[in-house]
């Protein structure tokens, strides 16, 4: 009997808790956990419990397919590779290189990012993007640009060190439960927890503060604190006239601002948000906590510039307890990004516009075709697909875009009418029926790599069983595509690639990521860096850059038709689109299907049980759901789960101008039995 | 009704109030055979230190009282008149739900069996045990406006003495 | 004897627990309550010292030993009176016989370990007990900090 344990990390969200795979004979058989691990001490949310149920489970991709009609044929691998290198070679010849567009998965490991868009931009091709588009791109210009990084400023653990952390616009206690672990524990030492979300979640059950401010009015709520830190003289006046610029610009931009103008918008009493100003400022240590509810907007850069200009007022940065937390949604969102899955970054978030970084890939990659401009998020690939067909070949790795990118139905008929469609993932997804090609790829547990969470710790993690059937890792495929497509990719394995990214990648070098635990970025000699900008901001005079953000409502306005505002979020029984936790029995059990989430008050006038089948009708389009009565959701407010394919077809496309998200958080819609 | 109240600055962490209490709940009520029991009498408050601050935790007998509304067999129960929550430990079974929404955490476990210890008050004493023992008055058994009294008489003597050090 | 322990201030009622126990014994024997959407608890066999599940059950299989309830799945004919005397709800019937939580067979109970936000415990101690009562002095102290000055 050959039994072992496996170390590897959890593949669904970006605390990257560890954990150890029995595999007996073979097969991966249990779950052991990893008690030293330093973000989870062993600890694993319902997903990570459940993580091994979708391995073996019988919609897995085994062989690649081939389109015939409605009909898939199973074909050979270099049948399928041949198609797929004829197929987007073709689109080249006739539309150029910005004629194809690439995803990247925030699935695959950093070492098959990092290969995958130093083949799209080996082909001349500047159009990749990843799933951040749709989550923390906000984060990528908004800290980005504030603060010159766009991660988490401190690690996990540290958060026990806060005395005071503000958690807006995010659900960790379901999302993120590891996160709990750490703030509970400065909860525990007399740490103050300040919550703020429109809905009242698990999260704020454990708040000293709650403030249940009305969807979209982030801005207004922060601007209120800031405008109490500024009037009640609680600023860190050396820390601005220090470490930042654009002080006086924020103050003078504040001036016609009132408390009541706040508490006006946002539907929080005057008095909650001077508490909240206070304890923010006063202590000293205070973090900022979070997710989703503050970039998922079109307005989400504001968002983040406004969280950037309250902590830098208070100097509450770059020491211990003190600093910002992105929460990351997916395993390797935050690698694929560090790896320049995205359109206007190199590898390492060196820009595009640098002639340097040009300059420096060109010498690595042996290449001259390396794009000059920088490319297509992955929603305006979409449009140039949809619209006027500039987009005439795409290839999507590891992502449901048919059912994630907002007013999706704007996608599918997009990716309807691409020439040319190919398909790598572990499920036959809704995207992937719309391919020509769909190739079957290994997932988390069946190759090794490294992927990096949240915190910016890059782990490793061992091959633990064999993939089914004939699927691949995609490091295999994408060498094996990018050979055909003439390019001099013979990396024999992961170790390799991640050699090349250590010398490539500034924040990468020195990694040396191990199994238990990893590494974090960036990595010195001395030591590892768990704490950013101790001494300086990555930024042209060193300094940090406040800029005042006004609030404008980017939500769309309720009216007689529509008079419901419904806001999409995550639950934490299942994992983005659902293609692996819809397949994982003990989850599906936990939330088998869609629900709606309505005031008790708003269910009586409308004549709606508790379980009352409903449709939910945007301007975009209608979904089933079942009602779930409950005072989480204030009067006038519904919130669905986006996990169940159908809610982003509600949302609309307006777009923040700065990073491209979309406002996927927030619909005007109504509520009818059905 | 008189209630066990505390003045917050004064507790020294002596600890003679825990030590009281555990003797006052022992079968010989001396000090010296009480470590020798079995069942180990137990203390029902708890001095706490935290931030520098040493406080005694004593049951606050609460209206409505959790641990009562949660005990299923009828162990915990609350005088209707008196409010004093005390316990039938012939009906308690040890599931720790008492124990669990307690929110000042002070319902201790016996360890011997399973059972759990709470003040009671010392129903048949005139002055509870604690606070007889404490040798600098921070344990105060009043009724709540004789207490208010004291508290204001300090907040005056400290203004006063305040005022004088001005002029 | 040991037992396991619930911090109620720190649950989330994110249901780890029982998908771990799940993960393990087939069917969870541990569950949580939700209620009016305030306030989360897991709980698992209260290892009573006066037990109904073993006062009724029939064939002895469920028996007070000691301090504690031992459970002897031959004996067990599944007849399920331990799951309608337990005042809890804690007992299930899988397979055909009766299942409570033994705390993992007396080791490292699976939902302490994977528990995320440290609400479970599992030992001699109450520590949740003594985090409440810190947490009450923390109050306190705050409180007064104003005064003594």
């Amino acid at each position: 009997m050959t039994r072992s344990l496996v170390p590897t990390v959890c593949p669904y969200c970006a605390v990257g808790c560890g954990l150890y795979i029995v595999v007996d004979d073979g097969k991966a058989v249990g779950i052991e956990y990893m008690q030293d691990h330093p973000a989870s001490e062993g600890s694993l949310c319902p997903k990570g419990n459940a993580a091994l149920e979708m391995l073996y489970h019988p919609d897995r991709l085994t062989h690649p397919l081939k389109r015939a009609g409605e009909m898939w044929l199973s074909i050979s691998w270099p049948e399928a590779l041949d198609l797929v290198a004829g197929g987007l070679s073709k689109a080249l010849r006739e539309g150029g290189p910005a004629g194809l567009g690439f995803i990247a998965s925030s699935k695959c490991t950093n070492e098959e990012s990092y290969l995958l868009q130093k083949m799209v931009r080996s082909l001349g091709c500047a159009n990749i993007d990843s799933c951040a588009r749709l989550c923390h791109s906000s984060s990528v210009t908004g800290l980005g640009r504030a603060l010159g990084t766009c991660s988490t400023t401190n690690i996990l653990s540290d958060l026990a060190n806060s005395r005071c952390i503000l958690a807006i616009g995010t659900n960790f206690a379901e999302n993120h439960p590891i996160v709990a672990r750490w703030v509970f524990r400065a909860r525990e030492a007399g740490g103050r927890l300040i919550v703020a979300d429109p809905r009242r979640t698990p999260t704020a059950w454990g708040g000293d503060l709650f403030l249940q401010l009305n969807p979209g009015t982030d801005v207004a709520l922060i601007n209120g604190m800031i405008k109490v830190i500024l009037d009640e003289g609680l600023i860190n006046r050396r820390f601005i006239e220090d470490r930042t610029e654009g002080f006086s610009d924020l103050e003078s931009s504040l001036e016609g601002f009132s408390l009541s103008e706040a508490e006006r918008i946002t539907g929080v009493s005057a008095s909650d948000i001077v508490g909240a100003a206070r304890a923010y400022a006063r202590s000293p240590a205070s973090a900022i906590v979070y997710c989703m509810g503050v970039t998922q907007h079109a307005n989400g850069t504001d968002n983040v510039q406004a969280l950037a200009n309250l902590l830098l007022i208070c100097g509450q940065i770059g020491r211990s307890g003190a600093g910002i937390y992105p929460l990351r949604g997916q395993n390797n969102v935050q690698g694929t990004c560090d790896m320049g899955c995205l359109p206007d970054f190199y590898p390492g978030y060196l820009s595009f516009e640098d002639p340097r970084t040009q300059e420096a890939f060109r010498r690595a990659w042996g290449s001259n075709r390396l794009p000059a401009k920088k490319g297509l998020t992955s929603l305006e690939m979409m449009d140039a697909a949809a619209a006027n067909g500039t987009i005439k070949a795409m290839y999507i790795v590891g992502e449901d875009a048919a059912n994630t990118h907002p007013c999706s139905k704007r996608t599918a008929k997009a990716l309807g009418r691409l020439e040319f469609l190919v398909v790598q993932d572990i499920f036959l997804t809704e995207t992937a029926r719309f391919a020509d090609v769909v190739l079957p790829a290994a997932c988390w547990a069946e190759k090794e790599g490294s992927s990096t969470s949240t915190e910016r710790r890059i782990q490793w993690h061992e091959k633990a069983v064999e993939p089914p059937g004939d699927a691949m890792a995609d490091l295999w495929i994408i060498c094996n595509l990018a050979r055909r497509l003439g390019l001099n990719f013979h990396y024999r394995s992961s170790k390799e690639v991640m050699d090349e990214i250590c010398d490539l990648v500034p924040i990468y070098r020195g990694a040396k990521p191990s199994a238990s635990g990893g590494v974090l970025w960036p990595c010195k000699k001395e030591g590892e860096i768990s704490i950013l900008h101790e001494e300086t901001f990555p930024l042209a005079r060193g300094r940090a850059i406040i800029r005042s953000v006004h609030f404008r409502r980017t939500a769309e306005e309720t009216s007689s038709r529509y008079p419901f505002l419904l806001t999409i979020g995550r639950i934490g029984a299942h994992h983005n689109a659902g293609s692996m936790t819809m397949r994982s029995p003990s989850l599906l059990g936990m939330a088998p299907h869609r629900f709606v989430e309505i005031n008790p008050k708003d269910a009586l006038s409308l004549g709606l049980d508790d379980g009352a089948d409903v449709v939910v009708e945007t301007a975009r389009g209608e979904a089933r759901a079942k009602t779930r009565s409950t005072d989480r959701v204030m009067p006038g407010t519904l919130f669905m789960p986006f996990h169940f394919p159908g809610a982003n077809h509600l949302v609309r496309g307006y777009r923040d101008e700065h990073s491209g998200m979309g406002e996927l958080k927030i619909a005007a819609c109504r509520i009818e039995r059905c | 009704m008189k209630e066990i109240f505390v003045r917050l600055d004064r507790c020294l962490g002596c600890r003679s109030c825990e030590m009281a209490c555990a003797v006052e709940h022992s079968q010989a009520k001396s000090i010296l055979t009480a470590a020798s029991e079995v069942p180990v009498p137990r203390r029902r408050l708890y001095v706490e230190y935290a931030e520098g601050q040493k406080i005694p935790l004593v049951c606050r007998h609460c209206e409505d009282a959790p641990c009562v509304a949660v005990c299923r067999t009828g162990a915990m129960r609350q005088d209707p008149i008196t409010g004093i929550v005390d316990q039938d430990q012939n009906r308690c079974v040890g599931c720790y739900m008492c124990a669990m929404v307690c929110p000042y955490g002070v319902i201790g476990q016996q360890k011997e069996s399973r059972m759990v210890v709470k003040c009671d008050r010392c129903g048949s004493r005139e002055v509870p045990a604690c606070v007889e023992a404490c040798p600098v008055n921070t344990l105060i058994f009043a009724e709540e406006a004789d207490f208010a009294e004291i508290l204001r008489r300090d907040a005056a003597s400290r203004l006063a003495r305040g005022y004088s050090m001005r002029a | 004897m040991r037992s396991i322990y619930v911090d109620l201030t720190r649950c989330l009622g994110c249901r780890a627990c029982e998908v771990a126990c799940g993960r393990i014994h087939g069917k969870s024997r541990i569950s949580v309550a939700i209620l009016r959407d305030r306030i989360s608890m897991p709980l698992a066999c209260r290892q009573c010292q006066r037990a109904t599940c073993a006062m009724v059950c029939p064939t002895e299989a469920l028996v007070q030993e000691g301090e504690g309830i031992t459970f002897f799945p031959e004996r067990c004919n599944g007849c399920g009176l331990c799951l309608l005397a337990c005042p809890f709800g804690l007992v299930n019937l899988w397979a055909g016989k009766a299942e409570r939580c033994d705390h993992c067979m007396e080791k490292s109970p699976a939902c302490v370990a994977t528990c995320p936000s440290g609400a479970l415990a599992f030992g001699e101690e109450m520590a949740f007990a003594k985090a409440a009562r810190t947490r009450a002095v923390l109050r306190a102290s705050r409180a007064i900090e104003g005064v003594r000055r």
